[in-house]
């Protein structure tokens, strides 16, 4: 839940701010009983290991549904028995330890220690019961022949005990979501936002799970000896994933219309529907409805790869795949300048080939187009091997045109590679502007030091950096306010004032052009010739559009 | 109503009548999605079917491969001494009079056929098997094994190295094992 403070700068710790300071705040002379709560099970202390335990748990449980799932294949399980056995009984022993110790504890749980007698409060809750099923088959096949099957229905149970995790994510999420509608909280649910809470980071990882193992399928059903043992598995998981996948889509396109610029029923969501991501998850699905339908047309078997991806669907939380369509946008002209070069280079060798090499390797180089695969492996400097020049000829021209291609291959690496440092510094410069912004009144709130945690994770800056950034920022600050009190003529009168000064100007120029449209100001300024020539090539140059 | 009234008018937080549409729509998507998945499983069963038709093939055939040279073979048809001691006359005796005459090709409610080899051009061979018989080329061969189609004319009269396929519903081959026959 969001809480209202309001960090003062003499205060401030990059590390607390980013929520970095791990330490978690537990005296060590409590009594062992209340130590070991605060450090294990109480939510409410940051920097504990309750997050901790309940991740490991929700993985071990995971675990536990999966090997229940290959339990049911023969060809797995009989060779791997003893595994089987051992991670079960390692399992319920991990899942015993955490009942008792809950046990143990429940007189420090708030939730029970104002009951008369708490760890009967704490047996009887649902949460308890759950956990005391997910261990308790196994201690009763000991004193009661229970069928296997049973055995193993019972053990699905420890699913439930994920519950512990989703209930207090749902409850959360209900709160943030208060008299708000299903539409918005559905939104919330299935896009990032500061109603999602911790349900919606669940939902990503739910979601990030199922990529994962789907795309593990698609990878495992292309081995031979696999596919023959688990084809029914796959046909179970791949009908489970869709439905998934599916239902996450449709979520999605549902919700859209609470998306920031996505507004109309209609196209709101097709706005929504023909963005990169929304258009990954169709791909994600469609090979699985179209094989479905249109199998007894066409052998359509080799859309089953297209599964793969599926793989895209991960980079919706990661800004890179942003940053690079960004980057290849700004450098396209170039680019596809360089482009323009390399396939003429390329039609240019391949003729050259052809004409050199036909007359003494006529089943290599058959014709031009043929001939276009030796220029391609020539010019990459990849050189197969599988055809090379033969005469003086051709082999003086490979050797040029392989020195070429070194050159006009490397171009559009390089600069995609200057253009993701660009827009890196780009980002901190305007993280720069605004934490100068930020910074003015002596304070950081709460909205604000949230701004500040999001850039940082998206730019994965480092406590260090951070704290690097803000010191740049408080040093330029100071000296801004200090020159600010002083006139003009004062100023001219310390020439290391006077860079100051006009670094501070040309920063300050520098934000406006950031917080303004872009083109914006050009066109305000050529309507009425406000500005002369000069003068706009001056601004273009500070915007470093010159 | 006054501007007051509005603003305390209370929010609306239930499903309006657009969120049920898409709650049923959600629903009708899940079990489409539910009722292809039990199409492509029952389908899956059938290719299932289909290796363990082959399987049971495979482990009768080796089982028999042991002791087929043997004097009482029970199997006469499929004995190393039998005359003239073809494939086809062992295939149609085990067709006939064995276990493996109960066998149930599922794509299509018969037995399953002994093909030359599976053809996704032409379905009809869905869950047929496919016997290959290998033959070993002589020592220092660039290729060990030559892979040719089991006949009916075929002898049987000495051991033989043998491939076992079934078709899968779209026609692709799918290998159960190699054995000594």
């Amino acid at each position: 839940m969001e809480t209202h403070k309001t960090i003062y700068l003499k205060d401030l710790n990059v590390a607390s701010l980013l929520g970095k300071d791990q330490e978690a705040n537990i005296s060590k002379d409590l009594p062992m009983r209340k130590w070991l709560f605060s450090w294990l099970l109480d939510p409410h202390i940051p920097g504990n290991m309750q997050k901790s335990v309940d991740k490991w748990l929700g993985i071990l449980i995971v675990a536990n549904l999966f090997t229940l799932l290959f339990e049911h294949v023969p060809a797995v399980f009989e060779p791997h028995k003893a595994w089987f056995h051992w991670f079960d009984i390692f399992s319920v022993a991990v899942f015993t330890v955490e009942y008792l110790m809950r046990l143990y504890l429940a007189p420090e749980d708030p939730e029970f220690n104002k009951k008369k007698f708490a760890r009967l409060g704490f047996v009887s809750s649902p949460f308890a019961i759950i956990d005391f099923l997910a261990v308790a088959p196994f201690y009763l096949q000991a004193f009661l022949p229970i069928d296997l099957r049973v055995l193993r229905a019972l053990r699905l149970l420890r699913i439930l005990k994920l519950f512990r995790i989703v209930v207090p994510a749902y409850n959360d999420f209900q709160v943030l979501n208060e008299g708000r509608t299903f539409r918005q909280k559905v939104h919330a649910l299935v896009f990032p936002s500061k109603f999602g809470g911790e349900l919606q980071k669940i939902f990503d990882i739910f979601i990030g799970i199922w990529v994962l193992l789907s795309v593990m399928a698609v990878i495992l059903e292309s081995v031979e000896s696999i596919h023959y043992i688990l084809n029914l598995q796959f046909v179970i998981l791949d009908g489970v994933a869709v439905g998934i996948f599916s239902l996450e889509y449709f979520l999605r396109l549902y919700a859209s219309v609470e998306e920031p610029g996505h507004k109309g029923a209609f196209m709101g969501r097709f706005k929504q529907a023909k963005s990169p991501a929304t258009f990954i998850d169709f791909i994600a699905i469609l090979p699985f409805f179209l094989e479905v339908f249109l199998h007894h047309l066409l052998d359509l078997r080799f859309l089953r790869v297209f599964r793969l991806s599926r793989l895209l669907k991960l980079t919706r939380n990661s800004d890179a795949t942003d940053v690079l369509f960004r980057v290849i946008a700004r450098e396209w002209p170039i680019m596809s300048a360089a482009a323009f070069i390399m396939g003429l280079l390329l039609v240019l060798t391949a003729s050259l080939g052809y004409l050199l090499e036909h007359d003494a390797q006529p089943e290599k180089f058959e014709n031009i187009p043929q001939s276009i695969y030796w220029a391609v492996i020539t010019l990459a400097s990849v050189g197969y091997g599988d055809i090379s020049p033969v005469t003086p000829l051709g082999r003086a021209m490979t050797s040029v045109l392989a020195l070429l291609g070194i050159g006009i291959f490397a171009i559009p690496a390089a600069l995609l590679a200057s253009a993701f440092s660009d827009e890196l510094i780009k980002d901190r410069e305007a993280l720069k502007a605004n934490l100068f912004q930020i910074l003015k009144d002596g304070k950081i709130v709460e909205s604000e030091a949230h701004y500040i945690r999001q850039e940082a994770e998206r730019m994965h800056l480092t406590v260090e950096e951070l704290n690097a950034l803000i010191d740049t920022v408080m040093k330029e600050k100071e000296i801004e306010d200090n020159l600010q009190a002083l006139p003009i003529h004062t100023i001219a009168k310390r020439p290391e004032h006077a860079v100051e000064y006009f670094k501070t100007a040309i920063s300050e120029l520098r934000q406006l052009g950031m917080q303004m449209t872009p083109g914006e100001f050009e066109e305000a300024a050529k309507t009425a010739d406000r500005l002369t020539a000069s003068e706009m090539a001056l601004w273009q140059q500070i915007q470093g559009k010159s | 109503m006054t501007p007051t009234d509005a603003v305390n008018e209370p929010v609306k937080t239930g499903m309006n009548g657009y969120d049920m549409a898409f709650v049923g729509l959600m629903t009708l998507l899940m079990v489409i999605v539910f009722w292809m998945t039990t199409m492509n499983y029952q389908e899956g069963m059938k290719t299932e079917v289909a290796k363990r038709n082959g399987e049971a093939w495979a482990q009768w055939l080796t089982t028999a491969g042991t002791t087929r040279f043997d004097e009482g073979f029970s199997h006469a048809p499929c004995s190393g001494k039998a005359e003239p001691g073809t494939w086809g006359e062992c295939v149609a005796y085990i067709k006939s009079q064995t276990e493996l005459k109960s066998l149930v090709n599922t794509f299509f409610d018969k037995p399953p056929e002994l093909i030359a080899a599976c053809n996704k051009e032409d379905l009809s061979t869905t869950g047929g098997i496919v016997f290959d018989n290998l033959v070993a080329t002589p020592p220092g061969s660039a290729i060990p094994v030559i892979v040719k189609p089991l006949t009916a004319d075929d002898l049987i009269t000495a051991k033989l190295q043998l491939r076992i396929t079934v078709c899968d519903k779209g026609g692709y081959p799918i290998k159960i094992s190699e054995f000594e026959f």
